[in-house]
């Protein structure tokens, strides 16, 4: 099945070093990696608004955004390729590009979190609402902060679910992950093999595999605090949700 | 003319040709501490001012019902006298409404302290669905369809209106609501005819080791900004604390309230489920005999005879600051 792809970012590399002997050298080839979002139920294609089968109970869903932060590639050669300053916001239509003037080839593990890291999370001086628009920390919409809690929603999936399956979606439910606890690594170890020109990442995010143990008609919503266990498997399942692997 | 909100109350001073017009609050009694400002947000004549228009202005509401003084009313002490505010819709929030008073001295501002800068205070209730209910995205671009705030806006700020713009001014506005004026702070200023003998009685007892008031509402603010669970409840609802700390030994816990203007601020508790300080006496008494589990140790086992109730409620009426609510 065809999964939609949802473009997010990319960071241009300089992908082949030029020739000491040649001072006319042609311009370096640009190696480019791409950062690309598939939202997914099960492996079908996440369309807000459309009704899915997850549990046993109907839901529909009109947000799913995360943080993605503390990005770190590294190159067969040991060659550390850190972005970790940068954030990407996962979120369906969203764009954003990473900058990088490194070299890269061969990419072989693959380090970031789910969150946001907790100096910045703790906003004391620059907050959301002091950053620009063009931020994926800045002032989102959806909002990707908390109002009564400073800091930011690291996750979150909100939608409607069918509660006595009479077809008509009537009820809310909200799943939003926030606080330095709830910061999800990541340390994928297998080889990614991305080579210079030819460089793709997929982040999947599968709301079945997320939900895994999560019973919807019951478990309405967590902002985290009011309902932490919840909020804690949900971070858990986040282990099983995303997948990274090589477009 | 430009008057700040309160007139008599604090002197706010402006300082010319320094970027702006710089205010400083000048009168505040020597036993008084001095709010600390953020560098990005001086206290200038424009924010107070535009900071004070929105906080009177209930387009600030989805609905355009409810502006920050339909539950901030100043002359009880910026409190509203019910145990749950309307918001928008009819809807009832969910915590008593704080005074504000003195916010600039709060290192963690809301109940369970869940807001670490008072820039930020003002999204609770602009963005709290039983408040205000609007995103302050949607807020923005609605006061950036008004020519005065956006004139007004770009004085203060440099910038049309914002996010940025409307924290900072209501934060502005919020750190000129000084009380600093009661007749107890007359008489520890040397005034020994300030308290009456009554209250002096209240005032020994609030100071005594056998009640313990002042472990938690010691000092000058009469507050530690400690957070404490006194007992309200053996399972909280509303789990305070913990809702932001994640630890399941904050639950139930609260920011310990000033209580300056405690006279004019009832219902008390968190919850506004306390009508009045006689109620309020009679829980610490009989917490204080049979603790429930998670209780703050600080409450002390007491008894009191209705003279040092009476006594002891005549002292915590003296805080009350008359010029500060008129």
């Amino acid at each position: 099945m065809k999964k939609h792809i949802f473009f997010f970012c990319g960071i241009l590399l300089a992908g082949i070093p030029f020739s000491s002997c040649k001072k006319e050298s042609s311009e370096p080839a640009k190696a480019k990696i791409s950062f690309e979002f598939d939202f997914n139920v099960a492996g079908d294609e996440l369309k807000l608004g459309q009704a899915y089968q997850i549990n046993g109970t109907t839901v529909s869903f009109d947000a799913v955004n995360f943080y993605m932060g503390g990005i770190q590639l590294t190159q067969e050669n040991g060659q550390v390729i850190d972005l970790s300053d940068q954030y990407l916001l996962g979120g369906i239509g969203n764009t954003a590009t990473l900058n990088s003037d490194l070299d890269v080839s061969d990419i072989n593990s693959m380090k970031f979190f789910v969150g946001v890291d907790p100096v910045t999370n703790a906003q004391e001086e620059i907050d959301f609402t002091s950053r620009p628009p063009t931020d994926p920390l800045g002032i989102q919409d959806p909002s990707m902060h908390w109002s009564w809690s400073t800091g930011y929603k690291f996750l979150r999936v909100d939608g409607d679910v069918d509660l006595d399956g009479d077809g008509i979606l009537e009820t809310g439910v909200a799943y939003h992950l926030g606080s330095d606890a709830m910061l999800k690594q990541f340390d994928l170890t297998n080889p990614i093999e991305l080579r210079s020109g030819d460089n793709d990442l997929i982040i999947s995010f599968d709301l079945t595999k997320f939900f895994t143990g999560v019973d919807l008609k019951a478990e309405l919503d967590t902002h985290t605090g009011n309902n932490l266990p919840l909020a804690e498997r949900l971070r858990d399942n986040l282990a099983i949700a995303i997948e990274v692997y090589r477009n | 003319m430009w008057r700040p909100f309160g007139l008599g109350i604090i002197i706010l001073v402006m300082l010319l040709g320094c970027g702006g017009d710089v205010v400083y609050i000048s009168n505040l009694p020597n036993h008084f501490p001095q709010p600390t400002i953020p560098p990005d947000n001086k206290l200038t004549r424009q924010r107070v001012e535009l900071g004070k228009k929105m906080f009177f202005d209930k387009s600030l509401s989805l609905d355009s019902t409810i502006a920050c003084v339909s539950c901030h009313h100043p002359d009880k002490a910026f409190t509203d006298g019910l145990a749950l505010s309307p918001g928008i819709h009819g809807r009832k929030g969910k915590r008593n409404t704080p005074s504000i008073m003195n916010a600039a001295l709060v290192p963690l501002i809301n109940k369970d302290g869940g807001v670490k800068k008072l820039d930020l205070q003002a999204l609770v209730p602009i963005e709290d669905e039983n408040e205000m209910g609007i995103s302050i995205l949607h807020l923005s671009q609605r006061l950036a369809q008004d020519p005065v705030y956006v004139k007004q806006s770009r004085e203060a700020y440099g910038m049309p209106p914002s996010a940025y713009v409307i924290t900072r001014a209501l934060a502005s506005f919020v750190r000129t609501l000084y009380s600093s004026n009661s007749r107890y702070d007359h008489f520890i200023q040397g005034d020994s005819t300030a308290l009456t003998s009554r209250e002096k009685m209240g005032k020994a007892l609030f100071e005594s080791d056998r009640l313990n008031c002042t472990s938690c509402h010691g000092g000058i603010q009469f507050t530690n900004h400690a957070f404490e669970n006194n007992g309200l409840y053996t399972s909280y609802v509303d789990l305070g604390r913990a809702l932001i700390t994640l630890d399941s030994a904050d639950r139930g816990k609260f920011r310990v309230p000033s209580l300056r203007n405690v006279g004019i601020t009832a219902p008390y508790m968190h919850d506004g489920s306390l009508a009045n300080l006689e109620e309020v006496i009679n829980h610490y008494e009989d917490t204080g005999i049979s603790p429930k589990k998670g209780q703050s140790k600080k409450i002390e086992a007491f008894s009191l005879s209705s003279e040092e109730k009476e006594s002891l409620i005549a002292f915590l009426s003296a805080l009350t600051d008359e010029q500060f609510i008129n």
